[in-house]
């Protein structure tokens, strides 16, 4: 047997062993060392000082754009960051950067985020047009560094670049929105590109937005989706009226309570609960549950659970409806009114009622009834978890004398 | 008869070397890939906005399904990092299955839970419910107690009353960092379309509600035991899944972190309680079914760590933990066995599959012949002591420098331990071949064993003990 190779193997092994290990622990230690002169600087700009630019300056004769883009990931001053990024600039050679930037001269996607980063610092206007092409890359890390550089700088041009690219779809468009959503503020007339675009998506992110930013002036346009061919579209449409819209809208979103499509209708219920105001007259709101609870048997699973949720926070107006859908023909809308009743505490209150005056209860005793009859098991006994074992005995014991006198 | 054993030996010995090269070889392409995978998900991390995904409404909202089965003793500490991650918007069900120690009354005592009803949609097969329970203090918490059907049971229990379109399916003994979610969600939010499942890395702890750190970095929990399933974890994690992950052949998403798509997970019927463990086998019915179909897909596992789990302390334990791996690699391999060397399946067929079965299926057996080929050798007079202890000693380096490289890996990305705690890692290396792998060997032959006896129960692991 050729064992004459285990001794070379033992030790190209051991060595090989101890090599990484030593590797790893002077990587971590050039690691330690390179972290803690990184902090020193940051510490060292960060320090009011009257020659800031001279700072910056001497810092930059110190780093490269790699370590400057660790510094502004990790955290510096607004003014800080701009006045190093203009001495990195400068040391590193504006064409070049530029170059680099637009992908135009080769060195791999790390450095031309690194290079955009310079650039978008720096505030430069040749940013932008960088920073579009870098979205549209089709690159997933040259567009998450884009798109976060666009947020952090937040102005007019930037929410035109994210805009753009949201309208065309250029990354993940939740992705897009959650940055554009992010930004200080938005101009309305922005929104103009996603509102005017044919693809049904590119309206309901307008449609969002302008909910999430307060955007009136799109009211109208928003009305008009809600009868959009795309149910998409609709969805956005009756999420942003809630925001956006005023008390006359109600009546669109109540007519949106029957839409053919499922999770419009689900939307419209969360909308109506959304745009609640319990400062109102109380009958507009009875009006909305009396609706919302005709959800309650819908054919759709998550249609019924939204309008579950959407009563339990409209509240006291919608007891009244609740009650009354104890008697639904429908089991589940029975027992999902019951639920509701529960939860928002009005059974417990009627209870309460009848065990201090159980004579005078008239109108207690019946509802509670009811809900014994639909609640289920699980919400029965909720219920009665509530009391004492000798309130509970009181109770059941009224309960029942009522129910063999009728 | 005589004559016949060294020839015997000889061809023993030489399958043997034959399987360890190959493994070597494969562990080695792996590594190569991983150091890819991994460089490009550091620096992803590194550049991501977290501060936008974490205060947007359009951030990915998250339904967290939790089963517990006596978990007493950690129940509130796993619960209470889940309250308290940082993300948008996410739910917390936590699914008692039917505990038979006071996990529901901890509970109970710590979120201030109150019964209520909830009418549900069984989607998926599940026992019935006892009782759904909400949470006056954290309004994100629903617990619900139910008999006692297996975790399977459990997480398609939590996923039917699940509302929203993801489902990240966590365990109840383990503690979880406060931007686990956000870590895991960061690939989802990004591609919505095309990711629909995302596993990532757990470090190890005897008891996780007592980690500690230096700064954002972890002490290791220096018990031995521990820390040889620390190298286990480290090179499985950072050296083989993100190689898998890379080829999109992740055949593995842990029970202690996973996130799928909940249409994928109703389409597919939910967790099988035909197995004994329910995450690996979902993990192939998702490739099967995907690559069967030709829809377009992508399941993750990432380099960072997003919690810490409850390592076993005891051989005992260990050993029934391991056995339990190793019989529902073995059961999860035979019924997909049509995807192996298939083309149809892709790098799943070709590559995923073959090395399960290399690798995991077949290591029992190749260690079993080992360990009967080299005294057999050494009697025969083929080799020598000294040669039987080289091989030993190659063997123990070999396996520490896979252990220093995946180490080497998890430095280059995240940087997870503290810095006093590396050389001991390092040099304690070498040893786990005498000190551990006995035992996880004796582990994997009794997993196989199991596997042909038929055997499916659960053997969940005594708690560690607590002070």
């Amino acid at each position: 047997m050729p064992l004459g190779i285990l001794t070379p193997l033992l030790v190209a092994a051991a060595l090989l062993w101890a090599l990484v290990g030593l590797f790893v622990l002077v990587d971590r230690a050039r690691y330690d060392a390179h972290t803690t002169r990184l902090d020193r600087a940051r510490k060292e700009l960060a320090r009011t000082n009257p020659s800031l630019e001279e700072h910056a300056r001497d810092v930059a004769r110190r780093i490269g754009p790699t370590a400057f883009q660790q510094l502004v990931l990790e955290g510096l001053p607004h003014d800080v960051e701009t006045a190093l990024a203009r001495q990195v600039r400068a040391r590193a050679g504006e064409d070049r950067l530029r170059r680099r930037a637009d992908g135009s001269e080769s060195g791999g996607v790390w450095r031309r985020i690194e290079a955009l980063q310079v650039l978008a610092s720096s505030a430069a206007a040749d940013a932008y047009p960088a920073l579009d092409t870098a979205v549209r890359s089709g690159n997933p890390q040259l567009a998450v560094a884009a798109i976060r550089m666009l947020t952090m700088l937040g102005g007019r041009e930037a929410a035109v670049v994210l805009i753009k690219a949201l309208r065309d779809g250029a990354y993940s468009r939740a992705r897009l929105a959650a940055a554009i959503d992010r930004l200080p503020a938005l101009p309305a007339d922005l929104l103009t590109p996603l509102f005017e675009s044919a693809e049904p998506p590119a309206r309901f992110w307008g449609a969002r937005l302008a909910g999430r930013f307060s955007a009136r002036e799109w009211t109208p346009t928003v009305r008009r989706l809600l009868d959009d061919g795309s149910p998409l579209v609709r969805r956005g449409a009756v999420e942003a009226l809630a925001a956006v819209g005023d008390a006359g809208d109600r009546e669109l979103l109540l007519a949106r309570l029957a839409d053919a499509t499922a999770f419009v209708r689900a939307h419209a219920a969360r909308a109506l609960a959304a745009s609640a105001d319990l400062s109102r007259a109380q009958s507009s709101d009875e009006n909305v549950a009396a609706a919302l609870v005709t959800l309650l048997a819908d054919r759709e699973w998550i249609v019924r659970a939204s309008a579950r949720r959407a009563l339990r926070t409209i509240g006291k107006p919608a007891i009244a409806p609740l009650v009354r859908a104890m008697s639904h023909a429908d089991r589940f809308a029975a027992n999902s009114a019951a639920e509701v009743l529960y939860s928002s505490g009005a059974i417990t209150e009627l209870a309460r009622q009848v065990l201090v005056a159980p004579t005078s209860a008239f109108e207690a005793t019946p509802i509670l009834q009811r809900y014994m009859a639909v609640a289920g098991a699980h919400l029965a006994q909720a219920l009665l978890s509530g009391f004492t074992d000798s309130e509970r005995v009181t109770l059941m014991r009224y309960l029942d004398a009522r129910t063999a006198t009728a | 008869m005589m004559a016949l054993l060294p020839a015997l030996a000889w061809y023993l010995f030489i399958a043997c070397l034959v399987y360890l090269s190959s493994i070597v070889l494969i562990f080695t392409s792996m590594w190569v890939v991983a150091v890819r995978e991994n460089r490009l998900r550091g620096q992803e991390g590194r550049l991501e906005d977290y501060a936008t995904l974490l205060s947007s409404p359009f951030t990915v909202p998250v339904s967290i399904v939790a089963p517990a089965y006596n978990e007493e003793v950690c129940v509130a500490a796993a619960v209470r990092s889940l309250v308290n991650l940082q993300y948008p918007e996410y739910e917390v069900i936590v699914v008692n299955d039917g505990s038979t120690d006071g996990t529901l009354a901890r509970l109970r005592d710590e979120f201030q839970l109150e019964p209520t009803g909830t009418f549900y949609r069984k989607t998926l097969p599940s026992l019935d419910i006892t009782q759904i329970y909400r949470s006056r203090r954290e309004p994100r918490l629903v617990v619900v107690d139910k008999n006692n059907g297996g975790k399977a049971d459990a997480l398609n229990c939590g996923i039917n009353l699940s509302r929203y379109r993801y489902v990240c399916c966590v365990d109840g003994d383990t503690v979880y960092e406060s931007d686990a979610l956000l870590k895991g969600m960061r690939l989802i939010n990004h591609d919505p379309a095309m990711a629909i499942g995302v596993t990532s890395q757990i470090s190890l702890h005897r008891h996780p509600e007592q980690a500690t750190r230096v700064g954002n970095r972890m002490r290791v929990d220096r018990h031995l035991l521990m820390m040889f399933q620390m190298f286990d974890y480290l090179r499985a994690f950072v050296a083989s899944r993100l190689a898998w992950s890379r080829g999109n052949y992740m055949l593995c998403a842990v029970g202690a972190f996973a996130l799928w798509r909940r249409d994928v997970l109703v389409e597919l019927g939910g967790f099988s309680k035909n197995f004994t463990c329910e995450d690996i086998e979902f993990t192939f019915r998702v490739h099967e079914h995907f690559r069967s179909t030709g829809k377009p897909y992508r399941v993750y596992s990432l380099a960072e760590p997003v919690g810490v789990t409850e390592g076993p302390d005891t051989i005992r334990a260990l050993v029934s933990q391991r056995a339990r791996w190793q019989r529902v690699i073995t059961e999860s391999v035979w019924h997909y066995r049509r995807m192996l060397l298939n083309r149809k399946y892709g790098t799943v067929g070709m590559i995923g599959m073959p090395y399960y079965v290399l690798a995991e299926v077949l290591a029992p057996v190749f260690q079993l012949l080992a360990l009967i080929s080299i005294p057999l050798a050494a009697s025969a007079g083929l080799l020598r002591i000294e040669d039987v202890v080289r091989i030993l000693l190659i063997l123990a380096f070999g396996g520490a420098l896979f252990t220093n490289l995946a180490l080497l890996l998890q430095e280059r990305s995240t940087r997870r331990f503290a810095a006093r705690d590396l050389p001991y890692i390092i040099l304690l290396g070498p040893f786990e071949l005498l000190l551990y792998r006995p035992v996880i060997f004796y582990a994997q032959f009794k997993g196989a064993i199991d596997f042909l006896r038929r055997d499916r129960r659960w053997n969940k692991f005594q708690r560690n003990r607590r002070k």
